[in-house]
């Protein structure tokens, strides 16, 4: 995993203690389908934001569905 | 001008109708859990048909056992509402002190503010009544928001509880006293929940991030404020939006759970009535607690914190 992704997972499993994810498998399935709920997303990308420095916009929240999708977005210039 | 005015009782009244969210939880997709374990609540408190925030209020009076001579005596009700008896005209305090046969000499305003109302309508009530040395006072909060709530809206539907609380205030006697209080407002976010279409609009992500951004960062200043530390409180009161906000917030803050109180079982989210519901709960079961930290934010992006000390 690189530094993003474990990252992104650590502040995952703060809100969903029992998330793991095979990302080859599950990289680009929609959390939601992993059993991280709505309001776990948006605790899950406050922390992004603060972490990372970024401030979404609404359309672009929209489109942050699976793991990889936020770890895109953290790493986005 | 010294201050005296302390809260003396909090006295509350949850109308006996509920609305069992689960059948509109299905609806969206929602187990029972979701509501349980997020939300806090698996059903909301809802008023009676016909009656408005001044009957509320008036329930909530009747809680209180103020006695008829007593009740001569109050010099000021101030209703904290957004939801008031018809539009607004004329004033629910109004309304109030004429269903509860106040003396003519008894001042009556209202304060528009919803979930951060408690904290500023204590700040301004106990104000008023110590430069007017009024001796006793009535400070309501009554929101019903079943009347502007659409079941059919997945943000809001699951959320809100009707609920009306008051407090009563005076210059002498055992209570508690709002020693210090900061209060901030982020206007330009201010939509984030509104009422403009006739019906309540909530941006749950907007209000979410507000609260968990901004309300550590002013409890930090109320302690920068007065001195003192947040852990010296021994109970921490927070509006309860959801359970989900106030369990990531006590997260943020580094709190323990038995210090921030969940109240929201079988009500939901009361707005202006959620502080006060939870303290008058609060109090009852840590009889031993000399200061507690109340914190208020919601409507407007409005928000407010005060400490309340024990006083004899």
């Amino acid at each position: 995993m690189t530094d993003t992704e474990t990252k992104l997972l650590e502040f995952i499993q703060e809100n969903v203690p029992s998330f793991q994810i095979d990302l080859e498998k599950d990289g680009d399935t929609p959390l939601n389908q992993l059993g991280v709920d709505s309001l776990d997303k948006m605790s899950i990308l406050l922390n992004v934001q603060e972490h990372w420095n970024k401030e979404f916009t609404p359309d672009e929240i929209g489109e942050l569905k699976s793991f990889l999708d936020i770890c895109r977005a953290a790493e986005k210039q | 001008m010294s201050k005296s005015t302390r809260i003396l009782k909090i006295a509350s009244y949850l109308p006996s109708d509920v609305v069992d969210s689960m059948e509109r939880a299905r609806k969206f997709g929602y187990e029972r859990d979701f509501l349980e374990q997020k939300l806090g609540t698996t059903s909301l408190t809802v008023k009676p048909p016909g009656t408005a925030a001044s009957d509320m209020c008036v329930e909530a009076t009747k809680a209180l056992g103020l006695p008829e001579d007593e009740l001569s005596k109050v010099g000021l009700v101030v209703v904290c509402t957004q939801t008031p008896d018809g539009h607004g005209i004329p004033h629910t305090s109004a309304i109030v002190h004429r269903k509860l046969k106040l003396a003519e000499t008894c001042a009556c305003f209202d304060i528009s503010l919803g979930c951060s109302g408690y904290v500023y309508g204590l700040a301004v009530v106990t104000a008023f009544m110590d430069a007017q040395g009024i001796r006793r006072g009535l400070f309501f909060t009554s929101d019903p928001y079943s009347e502007i709530v659409d079941p059919e809206d997945q943000a809001t539907s699951l959320l809100f509880g009707d609920a009306s609380t008051v407090t009563l205030l005076g210059a002498e006697g055992p209570g508690w006293m709002l020693t210090d209080a900061v209060f901030a407002t982020q206007g330009t976010g201010g939509d984030a929940i509104n009422n403009y279409s006739g019906k309540l609009a909530m941006d749950g992500r907007g209000v979410f991030n507000f609260a968990m951004t901004a309300v550590p960062k002013q409890i930090r200043s109320l302690f920068e404020k007065c001195g003192g530390s947040l852990e010296e409180m021994d109970l921490v009161v927070l509006h309860q939006g959801s359970r989900y906000i106030v369990d990531k917030l006590r997260e943020r803050l580094k709190l323990p759970a038995e210090k921030v109180p969940v109240h929201l079982d079988g009500i939901g989210n009361s707005v202006s009535s959620a502080i006060p519901l939870t303290l008058e709960a609060a109090l009852r079961e840590h009889p031993d607690a000399k200061r507690v930290l109340i914190s208020g934010f919601g409507v407007g992006l409005s928000y407010a914190t005060g400490i309340l000390q024990s006083c004899e």
